[in-house]
């Protein structure tokens, strides 16, 4: 098969999971995708580069993240991920920094509702199927920050979800695991 | 293992993340813990919830889809118009020119090569800069340049593969480009280039023939089989369509 052929057959397939995540991080349907086009073509440039054996959803996203850090003038490195990674360092992190912005029974709202670092670990995990490694390497943070925030990032979705009548103050998350 | 510790690890649990060992060591757990049970089918539940919510189809898809095979190269969209069976009238599109010419004696002949062998390394230096023909530009542009359609070398078994604008010597030139399976046929199409070139020119298996019409060349390899009836096909085509 052509390189090109075998481009399409297997980078292509993955365009609708990389939009949907593009918008989700990027939170704007156009730029989400400039983000996807310009992720397919720096892709395609390197895909003599890629590895078969490889994962290439997991390639595709590392680029898509990569490409919407930069867009939106980001550093690559997570701050947070490093002082979170140590399990016996407490870090205070809002998990719903726009709580404000109104009570929902719908689970993406809530989703989107979350800090984007627990947010895109748990759309990349749960939604998009990726594994732990990947996710850390997509993200630029250790496997070990991924699962704390997954712990984490469902734990205080399912309690938005089933407590909507809660005091704020009560169920302010982000202490500690 | 408590409890407290059995939860920070059902995460990992249903995402299949655990060691053969701790996962065993979970499940044995659930086995006889009817919370943390509860617990993890909550987080199997909740996690169904959301890949459903998660994975609804998103509108204009093939849009962009289209939009990025475009911009990858014409060679996506040629295949993907191919195997949907696309609309008869519609042009194909673009194409890189590998060709090598020589250095014949033919002074605007060498020229006219030399500088397709730089706008080839441009090409190759910066694939992505290529600007690919929509169909109706290529229809326009070859009217602009006194060619009524687009010549059919399919009677060959050509088929038009694309065409682009390149820009040797400064003249900007239409070049289209056929294919069989396996060879390429290029025509360039201009009414500014007024000069012919003299004689066939060959080198390193491939060949320009300049036809009759005073600004389109066929180039061709050496090696193709169906040359000649190409060659008058393409003469006959474009007498055709410019008389
Ligand atoms: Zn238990």
């Amino acid at each position: 098969m052509s390189s090109r052929a075998s481009f399409e057959t297997e980078a292509l397939p993955h365009l609708e999971a990389l939009l949907r995540t593009a918008v989700r991080m990027s939170g704007d349907r156009a730029r989400a995708e400039d983000a996807v086009q310009e992720t397919y073509l720096r892709a395609w440039r390197s895909f003599r580069t890629y590895q078969p054996d490889t994962n290439c959803r997991a390639w595709l996203f590392k680029i898509l993240v990569n490409v919407i850090k930069k867009a939106a003038g980001k550093k690559r490195h997570d701050p947070l991920a490093a002082a979170e990674d140590v399990e016996t360092t407490p870090k205070v992190v809002q998990l719903f920094p726009n709580a404000d912005a109104g009570e929902t029974q719908d689970i993406m709202e809530a989703v989107q509702q979350l800090a984007p670092e627990f947010r895109d670990v748990l759309l990349l995990v749960v939604v998009e199927g990726l594994s732990y490694k990947d996710t850390a390497h997509t993200l630029d943070i250790p496997m070990g920050t991924v699962m704390s925030r997954l712990y984490r990032a469902r734990r205080e979705i399912r309690r938005w979800l089933t407590m909507p009548e809660t005091p704020r103050q009560e169920r302010k998350p982000g202490h500690g695991m | 293992m408590e409890c407290k510790d059995i939860r920070k690890l059902l995460s990992p649990f249903v995402d299949n993340e655990l060691t053969a060992h701790e996962a065993f060591m979970v499940a044995e757990h659930l086995e006889g813990c009817a919370p943390c049970h509860r617990e993890m089918e909550e987080i199997r539940r909740f996690d169904e919830q959301l890949k459903t919510a998660g994975r609804q189809p998103l509108s204009g898809i093939e849009d962009l889809r289209d939009g990025i095979l475009w911009r990858l190269s014409p060679w996506f969209a040629v295949r993907r118009w191919r195997g949907a069976g696309a609309a008869a009238a519609a042009l194909l599109f673009l194409v890189i020119g590998r060709q090598l010419f020589s250095a014949p004696s033919d002074p605007e002949a060498t020229a006219f090569s030399d500088a397709l062998i730089a706008e080839t390394r441009l090409q190759q230096s910066q694939p992505f800069s290529l600007s690919w023909l929509e169909p109706q530009s290529v229809q326009d542009l070859l009217k602009q340049e006194g060619l009524e359609a687009v010549p059919n070398l399919a009677p060959a078994g050509f088929h038009l593969e694309g065409a682009r604008v390149c820009y040797p010597l400064s003249h900007p030139f239409v070049q289209l480009v056929y294919r069989n399976r396996s060879e390429e046929v290029m025509l360039f199409v201009s009414r500014r280039w007024t000069r012919s070139l003299s004689g066939t020119i060959k080198r390193e298996g491939f060949t320009i023939v300049p036809l009759g019409v005073r600004a389109v060349f066929l180039v061709t390899k050496d090696t193709l089989v169906n040359f000649t009836d190409t060659r008058e096909l393409a003469e006959e085509e474009i007498g055709a369509l410019t008389s």
